[in-house]
């Protein structure tokens, strides 16, 4: 048998001006745990894409198990032994889990289907790589980990022997991303191959025999997990050395005025708290467990007391809430601040200013391309994200409300973010840090509240700070 | 720019070579459509007098588009505006020439201006859906002038649907430059006006906080609404505009023409201006342009009817929509370059 299951020749995607793909080459050996790595837009989940036939190529070659193979859709790929699961997943939520693995049997539409047998079929399937499945249960009281098997499962079902995963642990908890890796490994030990698209470094370490680091289309290496380091990958995923921060982070530490709360949610609403100056408190929780309400209330305080605290707000999703994409960076830098006097004199607005103000803006937190008139969403999602950043934090608020604050954000600019953050902090302000990544606020916070079910359901201190704690009260509720 | 250009010739062309198959000589048709809108003086007077209401209209329905909503209604505003001008002439009182005409100008911006805020209001307040509300605001307009032109102002003089003629204080006639340059014509003053509010329209969307207002709330008003913008004050405020827009078509038809409401005399001004406002991507200079293109049109369309044999007036209904589609769908100059390179 050959060795290689995939391999990727001189691949070409183009969108639009852009290149998606560009050359890209690399292969996949059988038997083993693949990662692609590379930053957000680098081209990683387009060329999935291409693999599983859900996009076609401008250009270049796939060869599966040597031979090449034109993949035109996606039941071509299923044929060939492919399986992908989403990052978002794709199950009817009304339905029982039994029922989501049945929809993804292609037999005729006139055979019957034996509920009772195929249920013992499917048990013995996820058996045999350790899944524990409640077959009978709605999708949408599973918890995420379970639905994910559901998802996994249901491309088992199609005897896929090679597994595509689209940032599989984004949406778990560190106990399910344990229980995650065992399945995995559980799979290759029975002869999958797995492709694991990520962008968490420290899980490719953790868990994959070769990686495949891809920067602006195109495959800069393929190595062997066990001959890098975190540094190497960053670097190569960037392509230029990462300037770690060196700083020592105390973030709240610093004299934290105790009983100086810059905000506070009172006792007895349900999801009370309180910031005080010069300190970073972190909400942890998996998504969909009270994100929305929190933003929701403190945007209402922010509403209600315009005058009162100056606020700054990182929005959760820049490009729904926090933007107008269509719009210039100018335009989208004075979203918000369109009555400053600086910029608006008698209802008409004094482009020229705005204009200044943004490129001063953005040449001070090196967003680049330094273009204010080119529209915001052309810009990489680092960059817009720094242009909000600097809209927001350029006037100096005693409040900050960080929602997501890195989501879709390169690695460098993390590191950017992460310090602007910081500094507003050792300046006295109070910040919010909303966050579905646990590392991010295990950095970054003082306290870390957990959310669960709409309630925040635990607090420690920076020095209690506990990896696995934390992640129970995230899955569960629990406290202890 | 360009591919509105293109887009209009290809549907100009296309719909001029259908009626080959009416047993027409195209080019025939082609020459008897540019002479009828350009050819002479007086030509030319009619196709600036078709365009003066659909540059009004068009820029009536940018204003909405830019604010994300869809004014079908601009029928209705510019009826009620043009019954607002009409109605003085039921009132028998002796006026002076300037207030007579500062209150024939102002009434009907009132007047469609409150029928475009009845739309914003019942969209932004109530959460009615804009087209169907304007839609149905159409409806009633024109109701509402067929009572009031039938019943309560009707022209004692004639037999015909039309209400009373407006003393001549309130009309632009002998002191109007326009029509001095287009003798016989019915083309007044009111292009004037019309271009003025093109380039101040032109001004307002980008130059003012109103017009930065009015785009981000129509390109994502989730965004704009957490950044502080009120989404129901700046529609409502761009919708009442939209209607005293084309309330603004009495100032041609009323003041500057017939001096009277005439029933159905709009040939649909108040739609075509959606395609006006289409070709010209809500741009009000451009609206300038594909207003006066698709009045030559109209005023071309309606000669084919009587120096052709096979082609009657409707001819204009196909041409516009012809010329609307092609210049309306980027995605079908995509897909022939598509095609163009695959077989080339």
């Amino acid at each position: 048998m050959n060795p290689i299951v995939v391999e990727f020749q001189d691949v070409t995607k183009v969108f639009g001006n852009s290149k998606a793909n560009d050359q890209l080459s690399f292969k996949i050996k059988r038997n083993s745990i693949h990662a692609l790595v590379g930053e957000n837009g680098a081209g990683k989940s387009t060329a999935m894409k291409i693999l599983f036939g859900l996009v076609s190529a401008d250009s270049g070659k796939i060869l599966i198990d040597g031979k090449p193979e034109r993949i035109h859709s996606t039941l071509r790929a299923r044929a060939l032994g492919l399986g992908m699961v989403h990052q978002h997943f794709v199950l009817a939520t009304e339905h029982s889990a039994l029922e989501n693995v049945l929809f993804s049997e292609t037999v005729s539409p006139f055979q019957i289907l034996n509920r009772t047998q195929k249920k013992i079929e499917y048990q013995k399937l996820a058996e045999q790589y350790g899944f524990q499945i409640p077959w009978d249960k709605s999708v949408a009281e599973l918890s995420v980990g379970e639905q994910q098997r559901v998802e996994i499962l249901k491309v088992l079902q199609q005897k896929a022997r090679l597994l595509i995963l689209d940032e599989p642990t984004a949406v778990l908890t560190p106990q399910e991303v344990l229980g995650f890796f065992k399945n995995l490994q559980e799979l290759k030990n029975q002869g999958c191959t797995i492709v694991l698209i990520t962008h968490k470094l420290k899980e490719v370490l953790a868990i994959c025999d070769t990686v495949t680091v891809i920067r602006q289309g195109h495959a800069v290496q393929t190595l062997a997990v066990a001959d890098t380091n975190q540094d190497q990958l960053a670097e190569m995923m960037v392509g230029r050395r990462i300037q770690w921060s060196r700083r020592e982070l105390n973030p709240g530490t610093s004299a934290p005025k105790q009983n100086e709360p810059i905000l506070k949610i009172p006792a007895h609403q349900p999801l009370a708290f309180q910031v005080n100056a010069g300190e970073v408190v972190g909400v942890a929780g998996v998504e969909g467990n009270g994100q929305t309400e929190l933003i929701e209330a403190i945007l209402n305080i922010k509403k209600a007391q315009a005058s009162k605290i100056h606020m700054g707000v990182f929005p959760e999703d820049r490009l729904r809430v926090g933007s107008v994409p269509k719009a210039s960076v100018m335009e989208n830098f004075i979203l918000g601040f369109d009555s400053d006097p600086a910029f608006c004199n008698h209802g008409w607005l004094r482009w020229n200013e705005v204009k200044k103000s943004t490129v001063e803006s953005l040449q001070k937190y090196d967003v680049r391309p330094v273009s204010p008139e080119l529209p915001f969403e052309q810009f990489s999602g680092g960059n817009q994200q720094k242009i909000i950043v600097a809209r927001e934090l350029c006037r100096n608020p005693e409040f900050i409300l960080a929602a997501q604050p890195t989501r879709g954000v390169d690695v460098g600019a993390v590191e950017f973010i992460h310090e602007e953050l910081l500094r507003a902090q050792e300046r006295g302000a109070g910040i919010l840090l909303i966050s579905f990544d646990l590392d991010e606020l295990l950095k970054l916070s003082a306290r870390i509240l957990v959310l669960f079910n709409k309630k925040f359901v635990l607090e420690l201190d920076r020095e209690n700070f506990n990896e696995l704690e934390l992640g129970r009260a995230m899955g569960s509720g629990a406290r202890t | 720019m360009r591919k509105t250009f293109f887009g209009f010739l290809f549907g100009l062309f296309f719909a001029i070579g259908l009626t080959f198959l009416a047993g027409e000589n195209p080019w025939n048709v082609f020459l008897i459509l540019a002479h009828s809108a350009f050819g002479s003086r007086y030509d030319f007077g009619q196709t600036l007098f078709y365009a003066t209401p659909l540059i009004f209209c068009g820029l009536s329905v940018a204003w909405a588009f830019r604010v994300g909503l869809f004014n079908i209604g601009a029928e209705g505003q510019l009826t009620l505006g043009c019954l607002a001008a009409a109605w003085f002439g039921g009132v028998p009182t002796e006026w002076h020439r300037g207030s007579a005409l500062a209150v024939g100008m102002i009434c009907p911006l009132l007047a469609g201006g409150a029928w475009g805020f009845v739309a914003g209001w019942m969209k932004a307040r109530r959460l009615a859906h804009e087209v169907i509300v304007t839609m149905m605001l159409n409806f009633v307009a024109a109701a509402l002038a067929s009572y009031v032109v039938l019943n309560l102002i009707p022209n004692p003089a004639t037999q015909n649907p039309e209400s009373i003629p407006l003393p001549p204080q309130f009309l632009f006639k002998h002191q109007d430059p326009i029509a001095q340059v287009f003798p016989e014509s019915s083309v007044s003053f009111a292009l004037v006006l019309a271009i003025l509010l093109a380039i101040g329209s032109w001004f307002v969307f980008h130059k003012s906080q109103l017009g930065y207002r009015i785009k981000m709330v129509g390109m994502n008003a989730t965004a704009a609404a957490r950044a502080g913008i009120s989404v129901e004050k700046t529609q409502m405020i761009a919708m009442t505009i939209a209607g005293a827009l084309a309330g603004a078509v009495a100032w041609a038809e009323v003041l500057g023409s017939s001096g009277q409401f005439r029933l159905g005399f709009s040939p649909d001004y108040g739609f075509l201006g959606i395609a006006v406002a289409l070709m010209a991507q809500n741009n009000p200079l451009g609206i300038l342009l594909s207003g006066l293109l698709l009045g030559a049109l109209h005023k071309g369309a309606g000669d084919l009817d009587m120096e052709t044999a096979h082609i009657t007036r409707d001819f204009s209904k196909v041409l516009q929509a012809f010329i609307v589609l092609s210049v309306a769908s980027p995605g079908l100059w995509s897909l022939l370059r598509r095609k163009f390179k695959r077989h080339a």
